[in-house]
């Protein structure tokens, strides 16, 4: 029997999911797969949406994407993909990619109000120098600054790292992720000391008990659910929660949907852990042996920006509560406090101070979150019964506390996104510290990452403002010192202060502190809160703004350059997923017209630019560390020339393309005849992205962050490793779960847990009320069980603004939509977005379903569609509206209130009013 | 959206007169997939999803060969899929059927879809939620054009 074309594409596809489902395949079948695809070039890669990380297989003939597959090999998602993953090939087609430099000019010069026009690429960096030296001569290191991405390679973001933060000598890089998953890193960092999660996803068929915590992974982390709905259809005790403000696509495989009010999942919290002790349900053993209890001031404002001076006349009433809040009646009683006590705001500036506290001083202080008061405070749904609202939250007690259930709870952006983000993280690993239900299979709280390397780039690499490779910190003299080690720096180039955080770059360039700004592989102007002032700062203040894309974004249309960017699989990258898996791809096609990789964009800048431009003296206002001189970096131009470094020499030569980095040649055999343009257009003979892996990978060995050298991720056989990556017996050995002797290298023998990360682990002493015994106490190996109180949002819903507004994505498409809205698969299945909205509060509106409304806060307004069925079933009171649609700007709307701690954007929750137009 | 932009795209290139005469010149406000000022509101076209019943509905062309099914139908009524009951597999699980798309009947789903238990084949759990694959498709036009081949 001869097999046609179509079957053995039939039967390749299903090579990409027999592994997974147990169907073996004939013989005739994979021999058909072998002769089938022989004018096809398979090779391995990642998706390039979310943050679980799926392996997918790309095909290409004559120099184009043809086809791609789940990849059946990868451990994540063992062949299946969501629909957008599907359509990976596709996001490289749209037609109208952009393909030359364009620069806004007028009577051929460029000028701020002029239009578009096309350049080549020695125009366009040109002008980019010539207005970065303006504003850094004008400004110095605080004046120029990068939106970056969780979306960069781990080589990009590394490279425009270090470009920053050793050749400029400003901190100023900071990535969309801060508005994705800082709150997690602030609470890793506060509970373990380092960053990232302990399990893995392989969690999720250990489990017996799923809660979703603000995660509706049926469509944020589609295949991770594909694993949830397997393990709960397939393991009879396995029960899945699912909290959430508004009824989702994840309830419907919950057994148990909770709908809360915004921010009183703080309260659910506590009345838990008041629940574990009353029901003496504390691991006594696991909290003495492995931890701590800690808490830290209630009165941290919320990340608005202070004052009235940029305040819209509407939004000065919330503003004033950066410095100065009321309480109500329910904070009162979570704090211990009167209703109507004002409180002044005296801990804005150390929002993050903490200090320990004795366990009777915890069992205190959560003993009023009682099932009465949360349940009043929390109940999210008008129309359902208390009783019934009680008995859910028993439920999850009983869930959690059960000591024959293993639980793993998933959040994302419900937390993250949170004006309390970093407490209500902390919270969650409270819960798992109490039951010594953490860091062991199927036991953990887990916090999920929205983007395909937020973990990998921004976190790992640390490209924020803060931050320096390999958990290190901007502020701490030793990392400093150590990173100026590993990047053959003079001591003291590194700037000790560090940069501003991504709301601060806009408000920098409101205030006219920012005058030059480079995006990449983000749409900052779609994606940040409160956008009308940030599109008046970029188009009306004195400013230069680049935008780096594959695609005209609404970032792009504020910009004065625009330059065209290589897309995923036109170049090589590296990717690090949510379960610390580092995986790598090569280049599978050219870039369409001159569009070039966002690296070599960094590099060509670089070139530009001379060692002496930078390290002598520069002034740097508000500078005050311990060994500089106020308000001054020092020159390091001696020890520079000690160091044989030329005054002369440019930051490509130095940073870059040096000796160390040189010996990484190209072409290389791991190559397999993959094209790299980043190379071949540098032209001097050596690989950019693994040289400057295989110098990154340095900051971690050692240090419980440890990876395998870029060609073991590269070879066919490896579909990503978890970090901390040993050579064990010979071979690259990957870390399943940390923290737990059997599984970590790095436990001390003998010790069962170690919580062994070492960042704020040596802290004061107090009370409830604040720091008794200011001598620092360490606490190293524990873990820190923190007290944290219900805090009421800045913004609620009034008289006039009388709706709660909650944003967010969708399945079918990836973040501003700029990739998946050109897929006409994708766009067919959410043209646009809608406002899902209950039908009594559209019927009191004088609206229907696919009515146009005004969505109006405080900030500003957009249209919409009204939906009042479908994926959502809103409870009265809350409308939600997703992000994607440049068409429906719902970030002119959204709050730019932040967690004080992780400078996060709290896109969840602000107040609107809605009207028919 | 459409007669709008096209009105914004007039205005846009009347503003800039300059722009109509040179056609390297780019107009801010046409670039993108909302054709307006940044300063300006959009104003979003209704949409619906298909309302034919499957038995009425065709096949949908499909991007590359194996470019995962969308949907031809309306699936309103069969919603909600949840752990109770999943509707779409009433007609869609046809093991004895495996790539035998008969004409006006339903296409049945592929092999990747189940797992052998004994000599039976069962519907694969992970394969469980449809419509994280498979979604119905609006009547709209595209945004942009896309160029990608199956080959």
């Amino acid at each position: 029997m001869s097999i046609n074309r179509r079957d053995f594409l039939k039967s390749s596809i299903a090579a990409g999911t027999a592994a997974t489902v147990g169907m073996p395949l004939s013989e005739q079948a994979a021999a058909a797969i072998k002769a089938g695809e022989k004018d096809w070039q398979w090779d391995k890669g990642v998706c390039r949406f979310c943050g679980t990380g799926c392996g997918i297989m790309i095909a290409t003939k004559n120099g184009r994407v043809v086809a791609t597959k789940g990849d059946p090999d990868a451990p994540v998602n063992r062949g299946l993909n969501c629909v957008k993953g599907y359509f990976n090939g596709k996001i490289l087609y749209g037609k109208d990619r952009l393909t030359q430099p364009l620069l806004r000019m007028k009577d051929g010069k460029f000028n701020k109000k002029g239009q578009f026009v096309p350049v080549s690429w020695e125009q366009a960096f040109d002008e980019m120098e010539r207005q970065f030296r303006k504003a850094y001569a004008e400004k110095g290191p605080s004046g120029v600054g990068v939106f970056g991405s969780g979306q960069w390679t781990i080589p990009e973001g590394y490279a425009m790292n270090k470009l920053f933060k050793a050749g400029f000598r400003s901190n100023n890089v900071d990535p969309n992720a801060r508005n994705c998953m800082a709150s997690a890193v602030t609470a890793f960092y506060s509970v373990f000391g380092t960053d990232e999660p302990a399990g893995n996803y392989d969690d999720v068929e250990y489990t017996d008990t799923m809660v979703l915590w603000g995660a509706n992974m049926a469509e944020m982390h589609p295949i991770l659910w594909s694993r949830i709905t397997n393990r709960r259809l397939s393991h009879k005790p396995c029960r899945v929660v699912n909290l959430t403000t508004y009824r989702n696509m994840s309830s419907d495989i919950a057994d148990l949907e909770i709908i809360f009010k915004p921010n009183t999942d703080l309260a659910i919290q506590n009345y838990l852990a008041r629940e574990i002790i009353a029901r003496n349900a504390v691991n006594q053993d696991f909290v003495n042996k492995h931890c701590v209890f800690a808490t830290g001031p209630y009165d941290i404002g919320y990340g608005l920006r202070p004052g009235e001076k940029y305040a819209f006349p509407a939004e000065r009433d919330v503003v004033a509560k950066e410095t100065r809040v009321t309480l109500d009646r329910n904070e009162a009683i979570a704090q211990r406090r009167k209703a109507g006590d004002v409180v002044d705001q005296k801990n804005t500036a150390n929002p993050a101070a903490h200090w320990l506290i004795t366990f009777e001083d915890f069992r205190k202080a959560v003993e009023p979150y009682t099932l009465d008061f949360v349940a009043e405070l929390a109940k999210g749904d008008i129309d359902e019964p208390l009783d019934k609202f009680k008995a859910k939250l028993q439920q999850l007690a009983d869930y959690y506390i059960d000591p024959k259930r293993k639980v793993v709870s998933f959040w994302t952006m419900g937390f993250n996104q949170h004006q309390r983000g970093t407490w209500v993280n902390e919270q969650c690993y409270m819960n798992h510290l109490l039951l010594g239900k953490q860091s062991q299979p199927g036991n953990g709280a887990f916090s999920l990452t929205g983007q395909p390397s937020a973990c990998g780039t921004a976190r790992e690499v640390g490209t924020f403002s803060h931050r320096l490779p390999a958990d290190r910190l901007v502020a701490n003299p030793q990392h400093r010192a150590e990173t100026e080690k590993y990047w053959n720096l003079p001591a003291k180039t590194i700037n000790p202060k560090i940069g501003s955080f991504y709301a601060k770059l806009m408000r920098d360039l409101e205030d006219g502190g920012l005058k030059w700004a480079w995006v990449q592989v983000n749409n900052p102007w779609q994606s940040h809160p409160n956008a009308n002032h940030w599109i008046k700062a970029a188009r009306e203040m004195d400013n230069f703004i680049v935008v780096s894309d594959a695609y005209p974004t609404i970032s792009a249309k504020v910009a004065d350059l625009i330059l065209p960017a290589a897309m995923i699989f036109e170049k090589w990258g590296v990717y690090g997923n949510a379960e610390r898996r580092t995986q790598a791809w090569r280049q599978q096609v050219y870039a369409p017209g001159q569009a070039r990789a966002d690296i070599w964009q960094v590099m060509e800048f670089a070139k530009r630019f001379k060692v002496k431009d930078f390290w002598g003296e520069q002034k740097v206002p508000g500078l005050k560390e311990a060994g500089f001189e106020d308000g001054k970096l020092p020159s390091v131009m001696d020890d520079a020339a000690k160091m044989g470094i030329s005054a002369d020499a440019s930051l490509y030569e130095v940073l870059f393309a040096n000796a160390a980095n040189k010996k990484h040649r190209w072409p290389d055999a791991i190559a397999k005849g993959h094209p790299n343009h980043v190379a071949d257009l540098l032209g001097d003979g050596w690989f950019p992205e693994k040289a400057l892996f295989q110098e990154y990978v340095q900051f971690g060995r050692g240090k419980a962050k440890d990876l395998a050298d870029f060609d073991v991720y590269i070879s066919d056989e490896v579909r990503g490793l978890k970090w901390p990556v040993l050579v064990k017996n010979g071979k690259w050995t990957e870390t399943s779960w940390r923290f737990n002797e059997q599984y970590d290298p790095y436990v001390t023998k003998g010790a069962g847990f170690e919580f062994y990360g070492k960042l704020m682990k040596s802290i004061p002493s107090g009370n409830l009320d604040g720091v008794t015994d200011p001598t620092p106490k360490s606490v190293a190996g524990k873990a820190k069980i923190f007290y944290r109180p219900y805090a009421a949002p800045v913004e609620q819903p009034d008289g006039n603004y009388d709706l709660w507004l909650c944003t967010g994505r969708v399945l079918e498409h990836w973040h501003t939509g700029t990739m998946t809205r050109r897929v006409p698969e994708l766009h067919r299945a959410v043209p646009a977005a809608v406002m899902w909205m209950h039908p009594a509060d559209a019927q009191k509106r004088g609206l229907k379903r696919n009515d146009l409304a005004w969505i109006e806060s405080r900030r500003g307004k957009v249209q919409a569609r009204v939906e009042t069925g479908g994926r959502n079933t809103m409870p009265k009171g809350t409308v939600y509206v997703p992000f994607f649609d440049e068409g429906v700007f719902i970030n002119k709307v959204a709050l730019d209130s932040t967690c004080p701690i992780s400078k996060e954007s709290d896109f969840k929750k602000c107040a609107v009013k809605v009207m028919k137009v | 959206m459409k007669r709008k932009s096209t009105l914004f795209a007039v205005a846009a290139l009347a503003a800039f007169g300059l722009s109509n005469a040179d056609p390297a010149v780019i107009v801010d406000d046409n670039l993108g997939l909302s054709h307006v000022s940044v300063f300006d509101t959009a104003v979003p076209d209704a949409f619906d999803y298909p309302t034919v019943d499957p038995k009425d509905a065709g096949v949908l062309p499909r991007s590359w060969e194996d470019a995962p099914p969308q949907i031809p139908h309306r699936i309103d009524k069969y919603l909600p899929l949840n752990a109770q009951q999943n509707k779409c597999l009433d007609c869609h699980e046809e093991p004895d059927k495996i790539g035998k798309k008969a004409k006006g009947k339903p296409t049945p789903m592929s092999e990747t879809h189940y797992v052998k238990e004994g000599d039976e084949l069962v519907l694969a759990n992970r394969r469980y939620v449809c419509t994280l694959c498979h979604t119905p498709q609006a009547n709209v036009n595209t945004l942009v054009d896309n160029t990608f081949k199956g080959d």
